[in-house]
């Protein structure tokens, strides 16, 4: 099963390299473009993107026009500008857009936004396969070397919290609030010992990482 | 109590005043006149009966001639010249008289002198005059006694008429008072609108007043005022307007730098980096600040530029030597030579610190352009500092826009040579403190010449 393909154009270095780094460690496979005349020419070739992420002003073909071309091939756009204005906001947006992140912004709001697109136009990968895990997102279905593995639901929760933010910390609070809900109010104790019993039914000893006083990490050496 | 108002009574009273002054003197003035002829008359009338009666009486009388015949004589010879006014008294003896009073209440005190009297008996003014003379031994007094209520039947008459005359004459003396006074001061009233719009934020607002007199004056004082302040808040708001841009742009140019720098912090906190990635994001993160500290330090410099600037003089010749020297090595770097012409004798006031900060700037800039081996040059001529390049030049609609804070013509070229787009404004912002103009001369393919004319 492929990663979900994403399509950034941003002109700035510094940010796209960051954004790109960040989504491949999570599991994404990106492509990037500096310059829109190019972006846009490259799309003839090649348009199987799942998300595109589009800064507004660019050199050649701004985002606004961009937005033409992503429309022509499907693929759901994410703003993310410096623009602030709410006249941008909202011609992005009505133009069709899913979403309109301002600079600067949180990796970890990008990320949700991401997924929620994703989830949204129902181009989420169904399957996320980590170390010859396949976690099966719509039936809830763990297999490890295509054998069944039973879990709780909240253990699959975690798991599959972990694997979306693949190589990423995530911290205990944020693994409570969004496994648990934020109506819970027990300590974090709980988490620790979901997570010793997904490792042991899965044999993730070393994979999943205890980051000391955070949280855990599921790791995976990009390619 | 309303201007109009005041003026309008003061008016009216002293108008008042006068004209009944006026009146009361012209009817003193007519009695007095009136009363002296009739006394003339009266006078008159006395000197002539008393001529006839003595010439008559001397012509007929007789010394030995008895007291009867005498009384008879006077009565006949008297009789012959009077009329109902006259009197003769013998030795205290009422000889004629036809006076309804008895006449010897007008007895002479002094009998020596003619006299003139008046007197008001039952409410008529008479005015009585008297002499006396001796004819053979007696005494005779002779009168005149006359009416002259006629004078002030007369006077009464003519206040009959003066008094209306005046009465109209205050009235229309008023409507023109009132009518003067309320055309003077309608344009006080249209002033005073205009002046309250103008307070309500119309600033465009004038007052419509033609008149040439002090108003009028006021008038133009004031539209003239009014200009001044609707050109004043023009230009306030103006600078306001250019103030928030420029605070809009600053914000923008710190955005990008920080959401990367966010995006590094976080991968480098959060992400299982290797020892290559880790570096490079440290290093992204240092690149980030150092460039927002050069955008902090020329935002300085623009502010401080606002305020107050020490002008000296220094000869070109240093000043260029000490831009060479900042310069040097990073054009060196770049492959880049710089070529200085100018007088080693001319001296400029200016404050140095400043021009200096503009020179480089503009060598910063000519130094984006300029492909490596070739050279930039500095010039001078007279007050005349110019910067030329051979790069790419700048295309003539983009002239006009590069001194805007923030403006750059590449934005992506920019930034890997690190313009932040205040570089220019700085040096407008320097040039216009030191009252120079600044020409930007430009052909796209051939290079760019910069002018500053500093003038004098």
């Amino acid at each position: 099963m492929a990663a979900n393909r994403i399509f950034i154009v941003e002109d700035d270095h510094g940010i796209s390299d960051t954004v790109a780094l960040n989504l491949r460690y999570v599991g994404y496979e990106v492509t990037a473009f500096d310059d829109g005349s190019a972006a846009a020419a490259s799309l003839e070739a090649d348009h199987s993107y799942d998300l595109a992420l589009l800064d507004i002003m660019l050199p050649g073909i701004d985002g606004f026009e961009l937005f033409s071309y992503m429309e022509k091939y499907c693929i759901p756009v994410i703003y993310i500008t410096a623009k602030a204005d709410s006249a941008s906001e909202i011609k992005g947006l009505r133009d069709g857009a899913e979403d309109y992140i301002v600079k600067p912004f949180e990796v970890i709001t990008l990320l949700v936004r991401i997924e929620k697109v994703l989830a949204r136009t129902g181009k989420l990968n169904r399957y996320l396969n980590v170390h010859g895990i396949t976690i099966d997102m719509t039936n809830h279905i763990v297999t490890k070397d295509d054998v069944l593995i039973d879990l709780s639901p909240l253990e699959f929760d975690v798991l599959s919290l972990l694997a979306r933010n693949l190589n990423r910390t995530v911290s205990r609070e944020r693994i409570l609030s969004e496994v648990w809900g934020p109506d819970y109010f027990g300590g974090t104790h709980t988490v620790d010992v979901r997570i010793a019993s997904i490792r042991k039914k899965l044999g993730l000893f070393d994979l999943i990482k205890t980051i000391p006083k955070i949280g855990y990490r599921l790791e995976e050496r990009v390619k | 109590m309303r201007l109009g108002k005041k003026m309008a009574l003061v008016c009216t009273s002293v108008l008042i005043t006068v004209v009944t002054t006026c009146c009361i003197l012209f009817a003193l003035q007519t009695k007095e006149s009136m009363l002296n002829l009739a006394e003339e008359y009266a006078k008159q009338k006395q000197a002539n009966l008393q001529k006839s009666f003595s010439e008559m009486m001397n012509y007929y009388s007789l010394k030995n001639d008895s007291d009867e015949l005498n009384f008879s004589l006077a009565y006949y010879c008297f009789s012959r010249f009077s009329d109902d006014e006259a009197v003769l008294i013998r030795d205290s003896g009422v000889v004629y008289s036809k006076l309804e009073i008895n006449p010897q209440r007008f007895y002479v005190q002094n009998k020596d002198k003619q006299f003139i009297n008046h007197e008001r008996i039952d409410g008529n003014p008479l005015i009585l005059i008297g002499d006396q003379i001796s004819i053979n031994d007696s005494n005779y007094e002779i009168y005149i006694v006359q009416n002259i209520s006629w004078v002030y039947d007369n006077i009464r008459e003519n206040l009959s008429y003066i008094i209306p005359i005046s009465v109209s004459s205050i009235i229309l003396g008023l409507i023109i008072i009132i009518l003067y006074i309320r055309g003077a001061l309608t344009p006080l009233e249209n002033l005073r609108v205009v002046a309250k719009r103008i307070t309500l934020g119309d600033f465009s607002e004038r007052a419509n007043i033609i008149t040439t007199d002090e108003i009028g004056q006021l008038a133009s004082d004031f539209n003239t005022m009014a200009a001044h302040i609707e050109q004043k808040v023009a230009e306030l708001t103006d600078i306001a307007m250019r103030q928030r841009l420029f605070i809009g742009g600053v914000v923008h140019e710190f955005k990008t730098p920080l959401a990367t720098m966010l995006l590094h912090a976080d991968a480098l906190e959060n992400i299982c980096l290797n020892n290559a990635e880790r570096e490079k994001s440290l290093e992204c993160i240092t690149n980030q600040c150092i460039w927002l500290e050069k955008l902090r330090r020329k935002l300085l410099s623009l502010i401080v530029v606002q305020d107050e600037i020490k002008k000296r003089p220094v000869k070109i010749a240093t000043l260029f030597q000490r831009v060479s020297d900042s310069i040097e090595k990073s054009l060196e770097q770049k492959g880049i030579l710089l070529k200085i012409l100018c007088d080693t004798d001319t001296v400029i006031d200016v404050d140095v610190d400043l021009v200096h900060s503009l020179l480089l700037n503009l060598i910063d800039n000519a130094s984006n352009v300029t492909p490596p081996g070739k050279s930039i040059e500095l010039k001078s001529e007279n007050n005349m500092i110019e910067v030329r390049d051979y790069g790419c030049g700048i295309p003539p609609y983009e002239i006009e826009r590069i001194m805007e804070p923030f403006y750059v013509i590449d934005k992506s070229r920019s930034k890997i040579n690190g313009g932040s787009g205040i570089g220019l404004a700085l040096v407008k912002s320097i040039a216009i403190a030191h009252s120079a103009s600044i020409k930007i001369e430009s052909v796209v393919g051939e290079g760019t010449t910069v002018k500053i004319d500093l003038g004098r």
